[in-house]
């Protein structure tokens, strides 16, 4: 047994290194390099290649030169404001990704119903964006903004259908029951047939609130030099740019959790597997073996990194497959397409998924070695 | 120190431009456009090119100062955060060119902003582009000459037709 002291310093240290801030920061530059390089790839370029081993350091350089920029702040602007909102920016997704769960089954942070606060970070950041065009005073940033609001918000919709589909189909709003859900029934959520296309869903409007390309219209770089960030300089713009990076971890980390399974990898499959990673000793659980709690988060952390680079590997093949639409088309896309087709969805997995349970899955699961739950 | 020697390698690592025209035309700014696509890559070098000013530590311009753009290319410079560079491509940016002795006398943007780095040539070729951008690197580091030493590429092991180039 742990004194408390310790359990306490642990979970700072949790917090401030190993799956909290410093490591979500680095997986978060690693994931910007991956995409950087294969989306070169698919553009037959090579990339970033001579800063560190094949350009891996390439996006912390960027980084450590905007930090060193000099910071420019306009006379029109509203300058605590525009400080304030970046500092927001970052501060939110590195919150919400404390509750993806990285080393363990559930985020460092975790409680019933944590799932409702990510849905309410998302929309703060949203909001965040929308304030940070609007404090910047520029004419080129006014229809950015005004690009970035409507589609965040109308994008907002689906990302939560999907989420809460994935509640109702796992009958809990917290991440941690739904990735145990997943452990428990051995097999993860995309298995069951509404939630492949609610993880299509969940990428394609993913893409749009990460405001990439074909829904980077409102950092338009050719149209709106770049949109709501046009004022943001050296430090600040610096703060946005991890701020997008982290998003993505977060987003490809949620999509993860919710419909892959977690960092649960091939245990799921392995009971036996599963039940000796459950004697590693952990900090929900102090009484564990040290040497297998030491393996299972190395282990639970490698399986996370692998599934989040492959989800952002998707989102860099639709980046570069993908030509800009026009604002209206996009407006429609969202509105007219996926917000009823998530609907009709929602509803199906109401009613159609306990029978698909009961009598469906109980024939197929009998194959699986695991057994039946 | 550490942390300047810190600064130092990031700056060197990754130069954003913006590319600025001032009234050329138009063959400088297709090399530029050359430089970036697959064939020359310079986001092997961390180059990006960026839409806003403010995001860019390389003015990239092309084009003698004409009238019009004297005040705005000036405003641009004044835009970009410090430390900044300016880099000249074309004998027009660098001294004028074939506009210097029009009926307007258009002369080279260094009668404007002050410039880092010239790279003459009506237009110079994308190398050029790229060993102008070397010695900008170079010069960041304290050296004279260029910080990238090339490598040795056996060009037959690309060929993918290999009958097509039989002899
Ligand atoms: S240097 Fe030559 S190619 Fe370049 S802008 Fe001037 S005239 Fe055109």
């Amino acid at each position: 047994m742990l004194a408390v002291w310790a359990q306490w310093l642990l979970l700072i240290l949790g917090i401030l290194f190993f799956p909290g801030i410093g490591f979500c920061i680095s997986i978060a530059l690693f994931d910007e390099w991956i995409d950087r390089k294969f989306y070169a790839a698919l553009q037959d370029r090579i990339g970033p290649l001579h800063t560190g081993f094949k350009g891996i350091l390439q996006p912390l350089a960027d980084f450590l030169k905007l930090l060193a920029n000099e910071d420019i702040e306009p006379k029109a602007a509203d300058k605590w404001g525009m400080r304030i909102v970046a500092v927001i920016g970052l501060t939110i997704p590195l919150l919400a990704l404390l509750f993806v769960p990285i080393v363990n089954l559930s985020g460092i942070l975790s409680f019933e119903a944590d799932l409702l606060l990510l849905s309410f970070l998302t929309t703060i950041l949203a909001l965040v964006i929308y304030l940070a065009g609007w404090f910047s005073a520029n004419r080129l940033a006014m229809p950015g903004t005004m690009r970035a609001a409507s589609q965040l918000l109308s994008y907002e919709i689906p990302i939560l259908m999907a989420m809460f589909a994935v509640a109702l189909r796992t009958e809990s709003l917290s991440v941690a029951g739904i990735v145990t859900w997943q452990l428990e029934h051995h097999r993860p959520v995309i298995f069951s047939l509404p939630m492949v296309i609610f993880f299509l869903i969940f990428l394609l409007s993913s893409q749009a609130e990460l405001e990439r390309s074909p829904f980077d219209i409102p950092t338009a770089e050719t149209e709106i030099v770049g949109g709501w960030e046009v004022e943001y300089s050296g430090k600040k713009l610096a703060f946005f740019r991890l701020s997008a990076d982290l998003q993505m971890v977060y987003a490809a980390g949620l999509g993860a959790a919710l419909f892959l399974g977690g960092p649960i990898g091939v245990e799921m499959w392995i009971p036996a597997f599963a039940d000796w990673l459950g004697t590693g000793a952990s900090l929900a659980q102090p009484g564990g073996v040290m040497w297998v709690g030491a393996i299972r988060m190395a282990y639970y952390a490698l399986i996370f990194a692998i599934k989040t680079t492959l989800i952002v590997l998707v989102f860099s093949t639709m980046k570069a497959l993908m030509a800009r639409l026009r604002i209206e088309q996009f407006l429609e896309f969202s509105w007219k397409w996926l917000i009823p087709v998530s609907l009709g969805l929602m509803i199906v997995t109401f009613f159609w998924v306990p029978w698909l349970d009961n009598t469906l899955w109980s024939k197929f699961e009998a194959l699986f070695p695991g057994g039946a739950t | 120190m550490v942390l300047k020697k810190i600064v130092n390698w990031a700056r060197v690592k990754s130069p954003w431009i913006i590319h600025v025209n001032t009234g050329g035309c138009n063959g400088c700014d297709i090399e530029v456009v050359d430089v970036l696509t697959p064939r020359y890559d310079v986001e092997r070098l961390g180059i990006l090119i960026q839409g806003s000013p403010r995001h860019a530590d390389v003015l990239v311009v092309t084009g003698p100062a004409t009238q019009q753009m004297k005040s705005r290319l000036k405003l641009l410079w004044e835009q970009t955060p410090d430390p900044k560079f300016v880099i000249a491509i074309g004998a027009c940016a660098c001294s004028g060119g074939i506009f210097r002795h029009s009926y307007i006398p258009c002369l080279g943007i260094d009668t404007v902003i002050p410039v880092d780095i010239y790279i003459p040539g009506c237009p110079p070729k994308p190398e050029a582009i790229i060993f102008g951008i070397a010695q900008l690197l170079a010069k960041l580091q304290g050296k004279d000459t260029p910080v990238i030493t090339p490598k040795e590429i056996d060009l037959k092991s690309h060929i993918k037709d290999k009958e097509a180039f039989a002899i």
